[in-house]
């Protein structure tokens, strides 16, 4: 029962999942090695868990820690962009699958426009202050909860953000200005 | 008026709404007027808003049943791992708690025990004095008694 029910959460929620991990790592191939490791402990754990709680940000603690004890073993995960296509287990080439985001077309196109230079902000980011972004912006976590997440201070947290998004704007203002104000044109 | 420096400083705060009243509405104050700092807000809150709704692309579903397959098989050694974990984290904390407990022992201890033996032979003076006096007031009922006695003038001898 406890492997169907877990089985059942991680389908449920596993845009939410998936994007945390691709986010933090800024590849599908990192993504997906960091998500696999953080399912093996999450699941190994699931008995922890009191259902009925927020699971994405449950995995997402757990993710947190893999993530920070992989940066400290091994060197940045790679940039991959997402016009590449990346091999499948047969060996042959497939481009990404893109969720529906449900938004009217002229905003779906302004996200899809700022995907990658997104994308490439963050993963140019130190990875601590990588880490703060994703939990409070992406996960839309609470300062305390991804002071928890993380094991740090929350003052540590409201500082990392702090300097995460100035860092976030110098990279990606001039192509947020740009793309608002092609859409303004 | 609040300076741009304070309204950059505050900015991630007043964004998340983290700010009280007073500064939140100081920081509005400002925005009306510089042009610099709303651009800087506004920027913030589009990043904030993008990194909210845009979804990178998703895995495949095979990946989901392979991740799944693999979270049961390797299941029970992750257990045995975090049962680890547990155990050389209890581990660590006895190990600190022992070794705050033997500094506590060895250094503060010998400390406190000169000032208590210090205070102790004050107050061994006081209560020998007081008893000395209180039997040499009272008839040698027994031996036991004149044994007293005899220590009260040794130990006093020795002080």
């Amino acid at each position: 029962v406890a492997a169907e029910a877990f089985e059942a959460l991680v389908r449920q929620n596993r845009d939410q999942l998936y994007r945390g991990a691709y986010r933090l790592t800024g590849n599908h191939e990192d993504a997906q090695d960091l998500l696999q490791e953080a399912l093996v402990e999450a699941y190994a754990a699931f008995g922890r868990f009191q259902m009925g709680t927020h699971f994405t940000r449950w995995v997402m603690r757990i993710m947190t820690r893999t993530f920070i004890d992989r940066t400290r073993r091994r060197p940045p995960f790679a940039v991959q962009s997402l016009d590449e296509a990346r091999p499948t287990a047969e060996g042959e080439r497939s481009g990404f699958d893109v969720p529906d985001t449900r938004l009217d077309p002229e905003a779906e196109m302004v996200q899809e426009m700022l995907e990658e230079p997104l994308q490439e902000a963050l993963t140019a980011l130190p990875a601590e202050f990588r880490l703060a972004i994703v939990l409070c912006d992406v996960q839309g976590m609470s300062y305390e909860e991804a002071a928890r997440a993380a094991r740090c201070p929350v003052g540590t947290i409201r500082s990392r953000l702090h300097r995460a998004r100035a860092m976030m704007r110098r990279t990606l203002g001039p192509s947020l200005r740009a793309v608002y104000e092609r859409g303004e044109g | 008026m609040m300076r741009c420096e304070r309204v950059e400083e505050l900015s991630s705060d007043y964004v998340d709404g983290r700010l009280a009243a007073r500064p939140a509405g100081e920081v509005e104050a400002h925005l009306r007027t510089c042009s610099d700092c709303r651009s800087l807000v506004g920027d913030i809150q589009q990043i904030k808003a993008l990194l909210a709704r845009t979804a990178p692309p998703t895995a495949e579903p095979e990946f989901w049943n392979r991740a799944l397959a693999r979270a049961r098989a390797a299941a029970p050694a992750a257990r045995q791992r975090l049962n680890l974990q547990a155990l050389l984290q209890w581990q660590r904390g006895a190990a600190w708690a022992t070794a705050t407990a033997s500094l506590a022992v060895g250094v503060l201890f010998p400390v406190r025990f000169q000032e208590w033996q210090r205070a102790g032979a004050k107050n061994t003076q006081h209560v020998i004095g007081w008893h000395a006096g209180y039997c040499s007031r009272q008839p040698l009922a027994d031996q036991g008694q004149m044994q007293m006695l005899a220590m009260h003038a040794h130990l006093a001898s020795e002080e």
